[in-house]
């Protein structure tokens, strides 16, 4: 066995005033290896990178031996000098690839600075070195895709081209190691296959070690060759990729699996609907145009023309890449945009949001977000209930802890501040101020996609009852597959502003008709085939997976 | 840099121009509603520069103020004198100043350099400054220096520009003996044009001082909290984790983002470049635009005071569009024309 590139021995890192981040945690990563660390939030995964990387701050305690190969010493020794360890031996890329680049500066400038903080070359040299690695990552100055890309600015490129930029970076000082925070979750599906091509495309090039961090069961294990799982700071269970989700040992690990909703081409979904599809209950968006004012004059079409139909007690699934224009279509279903052109109704009669505002409610993304944080959460529930439904005081408290107790959630939860909640307790509060108004239809814009694997299912499982229950129309927005595969009766795909394909969930997503449906599932990692042992397979014939 | 433009394209000039052309017709209605607003506020004012004038000699009868104001047309009613005011102003002919016995324009134009130089160097004096000691109190924050700094700038914020510019009279003017007392030249003095030069300098060194120092306050705590914010973004972890030396990261990835509020804050202050400078144009005896509104408020020349308001709704309008062409310098997200790349 080769010298491993990294040991980490008994790393134990606190912040002052609380739990140990991460305590005593050990592992090696062998050159040309990736290892996947996943775990949910505040398990550790990210501060264990940061400790990794030497980019805690000050007042976080770090204890614990880490070696890297070339070097000698322990790197977490107080007085240890980590000059030349960050770019050249350990490199990081972030979840965000648009927070981790200037704003100010060329994407040229930026990579032309670490060019020249590692290597002793001229600035004319340095835009060589430059150009070269822009290409290395799929950012070629000639050819068919070629652009200055040197002279672009970050907000002029999109996520991927971001990300692609960042691993560029990353690799100027040929580091050993690469650190990645979550690097694709912030990504869409197709755009994150081909980033996770690329890194594994580096590892077999340049033997790069990879440490592959995210929340993502799926992912982790189709690109990891052995998984970590971190729960409070403590791994839970080490392994080979495929051992680990095919037969965790860990109970954590187990319920991790469990909770986890994989895109598989297989499974069935969708339930029995609660057939009452008659077009007088109906939600109908018919023929929905919406266009914005562009950039430097014209206008973007953001929704061109879409037909939509959610039945009472139905789930349709919103599917698409970002710019498909699903959150649009969702705001102009619940009247937050109007359409240029087309009518949002119900049944027969056309929707007047001045009077009709209960009747659509929406559920959005990031539940902290949505809350007024100096707001109790009752009080943020009891504000539809006063001023849709016209309760009064004892009526809006009694009302108020009855959705609570729907959702899921303990009354005594409701007298405090948004940010004293979880993200999953959060969200079932916002679910319940979008009851409040007793609405006929929820528009949910990934409303679970911030939310860990095991808080996920419960909100899911929420949904589906209040469905059953109440027969609760829901427009599910979502770029998540696998969510969308387990909760809606039908789907739609959406791409640039237009209808790609609709039908029965299970029916579409086993069996896609349209090429771009079939790309969309294609690119999905589903964690049961790893994803080097495709690549290896592929790369043969000149293609590549999910491409 | 090496990604400077070289040549700029045509369309990006055309831009350039329709900006302008934007900003300047943006400008018209605010300066009709100024010219308005300010004859609404001069009509209120008790009093006019014939009652000054009267006051001023010691005597007079009504036959005499009679003709006075028929002779400066303050005898007609409020609706004719309006029309009139508006029809100079359309010509770009601001009238005649009674305490002066001048046209308004050229005693404004004579007063205006003076002012200019002086608030115009102040207030980039404190900025700079300003932006370098932020800058350090941020890197140290919470440390000795931090604390000392933003203690400093503290103290002077609330000290009276006048008793700061007094003490620095009594100790460089009259005690060391290095800087003049007051005045903006030498009097009797005749200088080659460097010599000139450079005791206009050194006349201004006080009064640039004292308003600077009396701002710096402001830009210190600005540039602080921006380093502070930027220096806890993404990018900034990300430049130390390329391993981007620590100089660079703090002057290109923090200092640099960190600058935009600080223009924002200078674009505003430009507002207070005519007002601002009373206390010290009179402490230092500069004759200014600030001395020069005093003296028309105290003679109630209300053509005088409506010309030089209106001046200084001008140069406000003009400093913040040469404001957002600076923005656009600093930030290449609000930069004209940024869209595709090439």
């Amino acid at each position: 066995m080769t010298e491993p590139v990294l040991t980490l021995d008994g790393l134990s890192v606190r912040f002052p005033g609380s739990e140990p981040a991460v305590a005593d945690l050990s592992l090696t990563v062998a050159p040309g290896e990736v290892l996947s660390l996943i775990g949910e939030s505040g398990s550790g995964k990210s501060t264990t990178l940061h400790a990794i990387a030497g980019l805690l701050p000050p007042e976080a305690k770090v204890s614990g031996d880490m070696r890297l190969a070339g070097r000698d010493g322990n790197l977490f020794a107080p007085d240890m000098d980590r000059q030349g360890v960050a770019g050249r031996q350990i490199a990081m890329i972030f979840q965000n690839p648009g927070a981790s680049l200037n704003p100010v500066l060329t994407i040229g400038a930026q990579l032309d600075e670490v060019v020249r903080a590692h290597r002793a070359v001229s600035r004319t040299e340095a835009r060589a070195v430059t150009e070269e690695l822009l290409d290395a990552v799929g950012l070629p100055r000639t050819g068919p895709q070629a652009k200055d890309w040197s002279r672009a600015y970050p907000h002029q490129l999109s996520g991927g081209q971001k990300q692609r930029i960042a691993i560029a970076a990353a690799l100027v000082g040929d580091p050993a190691l690469l650190l990645a925070d979550e690097p694709t979750t912030a990504l869409d599906a197709t755009v994150q296959a081909q980033i996770l091509d690329l890194l594994l495309r580096l590892v077999d090039e340049r033997g790069i070690a990879i440490i592959f961090v995210t929340h993502d069961l799926a992912v982790a294990a189709s690109i990891g060759d052995r998984i970590v799982v971190l729960k409070d700071g403590t791994a839970q269970e080490e392994g080979r990729a495929q051992q680990i989700i095919k037969s965790p040992s860990a109970a954590y690990t187990a319920r991790l699996v469990a909770a986890s909703l994989p895109f598989t081409k297989e499974a069935g979904a969708g339930h029995d609907q609660m057939q009452s599809a008659s077009d007088s209950d109906a939600l109908i968006l018919d023929n929905i145009h919406r266009s914005f004012a562009a950039r430097g004059g014209g206008r973007v079409q953001a929704v061109g023309g879409v037909s939509l139909r959610v039945n009472p007690g139905e789930i349709v699934g919103l599917i698409g890449e970002s710019g498909s224009g699903k959150t649009t279509l969702g705001r102009i279903a619940v009247g937050l945009e109007q359409a240029d052109l087309g009518r949002v109704s119900i049944g027969f009669s056309p929707l007047d949001f001045e009077r009709d505002r209960q009747a659509i409610q929406m559920v959005f993304q990031d539940p902290l977000a949505c809350f007024n944080p100096r707001q109790t959460v009752l009080g943020a529930i009891g504000h539809p209930l006063r001023c849709l439904r016209g309760l009064k005081r004892a009526a809006i408290r009694k009302a108020a802890y009855g959705l609570l107790e729907d959702v899921g959630l303990d009354p005594a939860l409701g007298d405090r501040q948004p940010h004293q909640l979880s993200g999953g307790q959060l969200q079932r509060a916002a679910i319940a101020r979008a009851l409040a108004a007793g609405p006929r239809f929820l528009v949910c814009d990934e409303a679970v996609a911030s939310l860990d694997v095991s808080i996920r299912a419960q909100v899911l499982e929420l949904l589906d009852r209040l469905r059953i229950r109440d027969g609760l129309g829901l427009l599910f927005i979502s770029h998540d597959l696998g969510v969308v595969q387990r909760i809606a009766d039908r789907t739609v795909v959406m791409r640039h502003g237009v209808e790609v394909e609709a039908g029965p969930t299970a029916a579409l997503l086993s069996a896609p008709k349209q090429p771009y449906t079939r790309q969309l599932l294609a690119s999905v990692p589903s964690g049961e085939r790893p994803w080097r042992a495709a690549r290896a397979a592929v790369t043969k014939d000149g293609r590549r997976p999910g491409a | 840099m090496p990604e400077a433009k070289s040549k700029v394209s045509p369309s990006r000039a055309a831009r350039f121009a329709v900006f302008l052309f934007q900003r300047v017709v943006q400008a018209i209605p605010v300066l009709i509603l100024v010219a308005i607003g300010v004859f609404g506020l001069l009509e209120l004012a008790e009093g006019d520069a014939v009652d000054a004038y009267l006051a001023g000699i010691g005597a007079g009868d009504a036959g005499l103020a009679a003709e006075l104001r028929d002779r400066y047309g303050l005898g007609d009613g409020l609706g004719s004198r309006f029309l009139t005011y508006s029809t100079r102003l359309v010509q770009f002919d601001l009238g005649y100043s009674i305490a002066f016995s001048r046209d308004v324009s050229t005693v404004i134009l004579e007063r205006l350099p003076n002012t200019l130089l002086m608030m115009i160097s102040a207030i980039l004096l404190s900025a700079s400054i300003g932006v370098i000691l932020g800058g350090i109190a941020a890197m140290r924050k919470g440390g000795p220096l931090d604390a000392g700094i933003t203690f400093g700038a503290l103290i002077l914020n609330a000290t009276p520009g006048f008793w700061l510019g007094l003490l620095g009279i009594i100790l460089f003017a009259v005690k060391l003996r290095w800087l003049p007392i007051g005045g903006l030249s030498t009097l009797d003095a005749d200088y080659g044009p460097v010599r000139a030069t450079l005791d206009v300098a050194r006349h201004l060194v006080l009064p640039v001082f004292t308003l600077a120092l009396t701002y710096l306050a402001l830009y210190v705590r600005l540039m602080r909290g921006a380093m502070i914010e930027v220096g806890e973004s993404g990018w900034v972890l990300a430049a130390r984790a390329r391993g981007v030396p620590e100089r660079q990261v703090v002057l290109r990835h923090i200092g640099r983002p960190a600058l935009l509020p600080v223009v924002t804050m200078i674009g505003l202050q430009s507002g207070t470049l005519l007002g601002g400078s009373v206390v010290i144009e009179t402490v230092f005896s500069i004759p200014g635009l600030g001395a020069l509104a005093f003296e028309a408020v105290s003679q109630r020349d209300l053509q005088l005071l409506a010309g030089i308001l209106l001046a200084g709704t001008l140069l406000v309008v003009f400093v913040n569009i040469i404001v957002d062409l600076a923005y656009g310098l600093l930030d290449p997200r609000v930069r004209l024309g940024a869209g595709e790349i090439a």
